[in-house]
């Protein structure tokens, strides 16, 4: 299937290494991508007005379903801002119409029969772990790694349609295709608190800070997300956080595509891991000797 | 007289405008950085800068700069082939007027040897200038009516430039016209230059002016009272006296002029009549006056780009250690940005939130025109509060995305004006819409939001009938308070006593809901600090949307601030109360 990419509006200018490492790595697994100049998904006006949120969505699938059978984003609050978008077309004609009488001076309709997808999906469902595995060159050594699944794509599940809202494994499984350990923590589907921020920015900081401390607690070394805003939370606002004292350990967070895309052999900077706020390109080296003894000491 | 006085009068305001707008641009204050900055360290700072450039590696960028993007327009080129056309025949075509016609000082020109401006190739390029702009124009009319966007954006100010340019360039073309049909102006110059007293009525006794007349009529397309039958012998003659009185030296022929020649011949059947009303009386004073109003309008309108474009193109390149990023350079840059805007609207065209002005119709959400709201309010301190709302929401309802910047042709950093915006609006207390809806909801809450028990509420069959648009909305009717929603919530697991810190709780607000209490719903802390992270929602045993019901709750707040913002700007403007849409979103007209 060929998919629409959509970017959303986070990524071009403050995570590009997103969209850079998820090109590499799924020109590399030969899924095709389309560009289409979108428009935000509506996400953010949500909270001000339903109607608008609808209507910016509507017009991204209307655009999608012009060059493409199927959308796919990196962003995990587009993704269930787009699945919302599209379930509540389908439920209620009314509002359909409403804005298909909207988008035709554009010359836009959306008809309802697009694919919407988060790269996860595509990479579980459409290439498959046995692929990806075959395409590992260069398995990571172990690096032991805080699965973030992100809320807007888990729930509500029967809009959304990702994995099991209670016991999602997809992303586990993708992480340990590249060599690394998925660790077990009590907080892996939890918010990340970014949807707070700059409404209110202790709470935000707060619900971050709880999250890593449960990682860190369970031994992770890196956080692994696959969504912008939570990297732009687990990164950025981290960083603020070590600053400001409200956390003393840092939990460097990784973008999905980079860890596979190190695991199939392209390096750590064109994957742009010396990007982030918090250095996370230790995750490519190989392991030392003395943390190999200890964390196989702790494993027993 | 009435030249001299008109040019020296326009001129006047010309220098004194742009000497306004320069003055201005070290005087604004625009976001956080500008207030911390004095007009001396700005001013001083732009020394600095400019000293620094021509004296380092930068005069290579700056030159670069010129010819890619002053010259070539490349930044035009790179957005729309269409427009670069369009604007490149106004640019070229007006810099050619402008150095061969402009400043020829009427015949001789001070840098050209041998013009004159009735002779080829000066007659030729002038034309060439004129249909270059007109040209432009045209495209640029096409596409302000036909480009959907494009259209809805073109206000006044766009329409006067096009407008007034347009006048200078016709007039001049009608103006020249109206002197090749001219038998007046035929024979003045026959009485200056060939015998004080001749009179073109007398041509039948006067067989060498009769020539002479022929020729003009057949070959310079001059229109007389009376045709004269050309003959070859007479236009041989005429010829010779041609040469003979010199005409030839000063006139080429006028089919060069192919504008104006045209022009000329479609009049010719009313050219005497024109002639006698003074029809080059008329269109010199046109012609003129349009000039000097477009030259003293030039910087209180949108053609002052001509000069604030290219300098922020140029002042671009300075980064990095270099001298350009100093704080009060970062001010004085901001300040002059405001005026390079050239409203091209190509931002609100690109613009990710721009569709949203499809459904709130707040200008202030377009890119092109938040650039006017910022200029307003740093020029007024004391704006209404409507306004500064309006301005608001356009200034949040933006996702930073910064493709704004990105395909600005002038190179403003737009995305740095957002941040700066929404400084400015803080600074005057104005937070985000969502803080804003929050704060209202909170304040007018009243003393019964703390009473246990409410009787209900008069709008509380409205308000269960108005939340609509979430997904069955409705569905809060199920709840029987088991309190799931609550447990699961990670934002109550933040507090040790929740109900203190955020008021309703979900199940509460839930079952509130059933009884109608909308301040008390509205007013819960709660509403406000919901992450939307949806674990109420599926972890609910009865299908309740929780956090849809949420979301549409916060619309429904937003909602209060917006018909509070028409009502105050209905009241501003002396119209009944509006409640659909915003009388403010249609101020410019």
């Amino acid at each position: 299937m060929k998919y629409a990419f959509f970017a959303g509006c986070k990524i071009p200018y403050y995570v590009p290494q997103y969209e850079i490492a998820t090109r590499m790595v799924f020109s590399a697994l030969d899924i095709g991508l389309t560009d289409v100049e979108f428009n935000c998904c509506g996400y953010p006006v949500r909270n001000l007005d339903f109607y608008s949120y609808l209507y910016s969505a509507a017009r991204n699938l209307a655009l999608a379903e012009k060059s493409a059978s199927g959308l796919v984003t990196p962003c995990k609050c587009c993704y269930g801002s787009l699945r919302h978008a599209a379930y509540m077309l389908s439920e209620r004609t009314d509002l359909k119409d409403r804005i298909n009488s909207q988008l035709a001076p554009l010359e836009l309709k959306y008809t309802g029969t697009l694919e919407i997808r988060h790269i996860l999906q595509v990479l579980f469902h459409d290439v498959g772990l046995e692929a990806i595995k075959a395409r590992v060159k260069n398995p990571l050594d172990a690096p032991r790694v805080a699965v973030h699944y992100g809320c807007h794509a888990l729930r509500p599940s029967r809009i959304t349609d990702f994995d099991d809202p209670d016991n999602p494994t997809i992303f586990d499984r993708l992480v340990e295709a590249t060599g690394a350990v998925s660790v077990k923590w009590p907080m892996r589907l939890d918010c990340c608190g970014n949807p707070l921020w700059q409404k209110n920015d202790r709470l935000s900081r707060f619900l971050a800070a709880k999250k890593i401390t449960s990682a860190l607690d369970a031994g992770a070394e890196y956080l692994c997300v696959s969504c912008t805003y939570c990297q732009i939370q687990f990164d950025q606002v981290q960083q603020a956080m070590l600053e400001a004292g409200d956390i003393e350990t840092p939990l460097p967070s990784i973008l999905y595509p980079q860890l596979l895309g190190l695991s199939m052999g392209f390096s750590s900077k064109r994957l742009g891991l010396d990007t982030h706020h918090l250095n996370a390109s230790s995750v490519a080296l190989p392991r030392k000797k003395e943390e190999d003894v200890r964390s196989v000491s702790e494993s027993a | 007289m009435f030249y001299d006085v008109a040019y020296y009068i326009s001129l006047t305001v010309f220098f004194a405008g742009v000497l306004w707008r320069i003055r201005s641009w070290f005087t604004r204050r625009v976001g956080d950085v500008a207030h911390e900055q004095t007009t001396f360290g700005r001013v001083t700072g732009v020394a600095k800068s400019v000293v620094f450039t021509l004296f380092s590696k930068q005069i290579v960028y700056v030159i670069r700069e010129f010819f890619v993007n002053v010259m070539m327009q490349y930044k035009i080129l790179r957005e729309n082939t269409a427009r670069w056309i369009m604007h490149m025949l106004v640019f070229a075509g007006f810099l050619l007027l402008f150095f061969l016609h402009v400043i020829d000082d009427t015949y001789s020109h001070p840098w050209i040897d041998g013009y004159f401006s009735t002779l080829n190739p000066w007659l030729f390029l002038r034309n060439i200038g004129a249909f270059m702009v007109l040209a432009g124009l045209g495209i640029a009319v096409y596409r302000r009516l036909t480009i959907q966007g494009l259209r809805k954006l073109t206000y006044a100010m766009d329409r006067y430039a096009i407008a007034i340019l347009a006048i200078i360039i016709v007039s001049g073309v009608l103006l020249e016209a109206s002197k090749i049909v001219s038998h007046r102006t035929f024979e003045e110059m026959a009485q200056t230059y060939a015998h004080p007293d001749i009179r073109i009525a007398d041509w039948e006794d006067d067989p060498e002016l009769e020539a002479l007349m022929a020729y003009w009529q057949e070959n310079y397309g001059v229109v007389f009272p009376e045709r004269i039958e050309p003959d070859s012998e007479k236009l041989e003659w005429g010829a010779d006296v041609n040469d003979a009185f010199a005409c030839s030296m000063c006139h080429s022929r006028p089919q060069a002029a192919f504008l104006s020649y045209a022009t000329s011949r479609a009049v010719s059947p009313v050219a005497n009549a024109m002639t006698n009303a003074g029809a080059e009386t008329f269109f010199w004073y046109v012609h003129f006056l349009a000039s000097f109003i477009g030259l003293a309008y030039l910087p209180f309108s949108k053609f002052f780009h001509i000069f604030s474009t290219p300098i922020r193109l140029l002042a671009k390149v300075k980064t990095g250690s270099a001298p350009g990023s100093l704080p009060a350079n970062i001010a004085t840059l901001r300040a002059m940005e405001l005026d390079a805007c050239m409203h091209c609207a190509n931002c609100s065209l690109r613009c990710s939130v721009g569709p949203i002005f499809e459904t709130i119709p707040n200008q202030a959400i377009l890119p092109s025109e938040k650039i006017g709201d910022l200029k307003h309010m740093v020029l007024n301190q004391s704006l209404p509060t409507e306004e500064l709302l309006r301005i608001a929401e356009g200034a949040w309802i933006c996702t930073s995305c910064h493709r704004c910047t990105d395909v600005c042709p002038a190179g403003i950093n737009l995305q740095d004006l957002w941040f700066s915006i929404r400084e400015e609006l803080a600074r005057r207390g104005y937070p985000e819409p969502y803080v804003q809806a929050m704060k209202k909801a909170l304040a007018e809450a009243g003393p019964d939001a703390d009473l246990p028990l409410i009787p209900h509420s008069p709008h509380g069959k409205e308000m269960k009938e108005g939340l609509l648009l979430s997904e069955q909305a409705s569905t809060f009717t199920n709840c029987y308070n088991c309190m799931t929603c609550t447990n699961v919530c990670p934002v109550v697991a933040c507090y040790d006593k929740p109900s203190r810190e955020l008021g309703f709780l979900p199940n509460q607000i839930m079952h509130a809901l059933g009884f109608g209490f909308r301040d008390q719903v509205l007013s819960s802390r709660m509403l406000w600090d919901c992450v939307t992270c949806y674990a109420c929602q599926e972890a609910c045993p009865q299908n309740v949307r929780v956090t849809d019901v949420l979301y549409e709750l916060r619309n429904v707040a937003y909602q209060d601030v917006r018909l509070e913002m028409n009502d105050m700007a209905a009241k501003t403007t002396g119209e009944g109360p509006q409640t659909k849409e915003c009388p403010m979103d249609s101020r410019r007209t």
